[in-house]
């Protein structure tokens, strides 16, 4: 059991578990990049059909249309293959249609469960002080944060591809500022997660700092919830998202409260 | 369309892609299999109104889109939104397939009307006949497709209902059955069963379609078996699928979006790229079944229909009117 909890709260353990995620995201792209493949002959050949084309109503029939006229009808097993009641359990595969949009929503998501589960570890240690299991996990606290940063940073720069004005136009869009400050936030923090930062600002220096990621909650609460159509659902989910965090931390908050409250005048043991 | 480089005016993919329906997914596919574990469902084929469909298609060549190709059929009944079943665009298609009946189908017409109609969908399909025309398709989430729709323009069944003078806007009205689509429970948040409304000269302009089948097939479940309405200079919500009832009123209907939403999705909701979503910008949109890294491309004012319906919003404001 002891070699156990060596195991968890040692690199062996943690840098799978950060590094997945990445795996996958490469997974995805890999997966997906033979549809970035269009011939340019058709490409070419396009474009002078759509010349082509003489608009004439009284015709109506779509041979001499330009067009190749099975792009207008399809077989009856087409048909029937895109209507057939699904078997049980069968889910038709999900068809990627813009890469970069799927990325950007992957990259997302994990960084936001990575900054969820560092926002736990510290909470955890304090309502379960004597669980080891807790305590294991206590010890990859910076390599989750960075872990954090590292896929927020892969999300933003897939974000910026698609231009620096985007980014201009967007800046007024309060879930794309909030979402900004929140990777400004994780930037400081990142810069200043290292021994040397630690050591040479001070502790209790390093701590205040450090507590600014509080801030960053409500700011990557609403980026992800209102990111989407932000109707209800989406909302929604986000707090589902967000909810083992928020338990976490009032937990520990009544914990510490209680705690003060206890009377200085209890004999110590 | 094909052009690799990426121009500055490229709309951010946050913008437009539906987080949620890309976490949803998860959580359906999950649940997928323990929602229908129990119901064995029979084997067979839904498909929607099956008469009168012409052997070839009967294409209308004044509404064709030739600047570009139509969007492979996978992509038109593989993605698509239909929030009664699910918020996840590629399950419509599961969820819309296990086993909702959509024919027999009647069709209502009522309001202010000389006399109210309840009309088979076949029997309307040989009635009418149906014509195929190729539209472009808008969503108000920022993609777009190509579309061949079969059907008959609504023109000509408001003809036939013969509305009184008092008849100012035309109501549209979808199927509510919560045994038959998990979505009205799912999403109770919303105003049930949705609606959609037009103008009476909206609804009577020439491109204003009903569609009864897509590809030369009768409409499969998922795009909204077995009639639907096909407004090609408005967004795709206000593109209403499997009708129960068509209204003829005097007050502008109450629409189930711009209820939901008034500040994001008018009652207009015409196709304009000057006039962003409050969240994302409509200027560009992206083409599905071009590539997983395809290009957008620039919106039409109109989506491309300026010439035919320009002239209904002459003189309005349409930033205010949106």
């Amino acid at each position: 059991m002891k070699s156990f909890y060596r195991f968890l709260g040692s690199k062996y353990f943690i840098l799978p578990v950060v590094l997945t995620p990445f795996a996958y995201l490469v997974w995805v792209f890999v997966s997906n990049s033979n549809q970035i493949e269009v011939s340019d002959t058709e490409a070419s050949v396009d474009t002078t059909i759509a010349e082509n084309v003489v608009s004439d109503p009284t015709e109506s029939t779509v041979d001499d249309l330009g067009f190749d006229p099975s792009l207008f009808v399809v077989s009856e097993e087409e048909h029937q293959a895109a209507t057939q009641q699904v078997e049980e359990n069968a889910v038709p595969e999900p068809v990627v249609t813009h890469l970069h949009e799927k990325l950007t929503d992957e990259t997302g998501d994990i960084a936001v469960a990575f900054f969820i589960l560092v926002l736990c570890l510290t909470p955890l240690k304090v309502v379960f002080r004597r669980s080891k299991f807790v305590s294991a996990l206590n010890r990859h606290r910076r390599i989750v944060g960075l872990a954090c940063f590292f896929y927020a940073t892969l999300h933003l720069s897939i974000y910026l591809t698609n231009g620096l004005q985007t980014l201009l136009d967007e800046l007024t869009r309060f879930y794309i500022a909030a979402g900004l400050s929140a990777f400004a936030i994780l930037l400081v923090l990142a810069a200043t997660s290292s021994n040397f930062a630690q050591r040479s600002m001070g502790g209790r220096k390093w701590k205040k700092l450090h507590r600014i990621i509080y801030l960053a909650i409500p700011m990557i609460l609403y980026h992800k919830g209102w990111a989407g159509k932000a109707d209800w659902n989406s909302i929604r989910e986000a707090f589902v998202w967000f909810s083992p965090l928020f338990a976490l931390q009032l937990l520990r908050i009544s914990k510490q409260i209680k705690k003060r409250s206890v009377p200085k005048t209890a004999p110590k043991a | 369309m094909l052009i690799k480089k990426r121009p500055d005016w490229h709309l951010p993919e946050t913008a437009v892609t539906d987080e949620k329906d890309y976490n949803h997914r998860r959580e359906f596919i999950k649940k997928a299999g323990i929602m229908y574990a129990g119901s064995s469902v029979a084997a067979g084929v839904a498909t929607g109104a099956t008469a009168g469909f012409p052997e070839k298609p009967n294409v209308n060549r004044k509404y064709v889109v030739t600047d570009r190709k139509p969007t492979p059929y996978k992509y038109v009944t593989g993605y698509n939104n239909f929030y009664e079943f699910t918020t996840d665009k590629y399950l419509v298609r599961h969820f819309a397939n296990q086993g909702w009946k959509t024919e027999p189908w009647t069709l209502k017409v009522g309001g202010h009307v000389e006399k109210e109609l309840t009309l088979d969908v076949n029997d309307l399909c040989k009635e009418m006949g149906i014509e195929m025309r190729v539209y472009r398709f808008r969503c108000v989430e920022a993609w777009s497709m190509v579309i061949p729709w079969d059907g008959f323009p609504l023109s000509k069944l408001i003809k036939k209902a013969q509305p009184t003078s008092k008849a100012k806007y035309v109501k549209f009205t979808t199927f509510m059955d919560e045994k038959a689509a998990p979505g009205f429970k799912r999403y109770n948040n919303y105003d049930w069963p949705y609606t959609e409304g037009l103008r009476l000269d909206e609804a009577n302009n020439e491109l204003t379609f009903l569609a009864v089948g897509t590809f030369g097939k009768p409409m499969p479940n998922q795009n909204g078996a077995p009639i639907r309405l096909v407004v090609p200079w408005k967004y795709g919500f206000k593109s209403i699928k499997s009708l129960v009832r068509i209204d003829f009123t005097e007050e502008q209907p109450k629409t189930l979006w711009n209820s939901a939403a008034p500040a994001e999705y008018g009652f207009y909701s015409n196709v304009n790229p000057k006039v962003p979503h409050p969240r994302w910008s409509q200027a560009t949109e992206r083409v599905i079944g071009e590539g997983a890294l395809a290009d957008r491309i620039p919106t039409l004012m109109f989506n491309g229909y300026e010439k035919q319906v320009a002239a209904l919003y002459k003189g309005m404001d349409l930033v205010k009117n949106f």
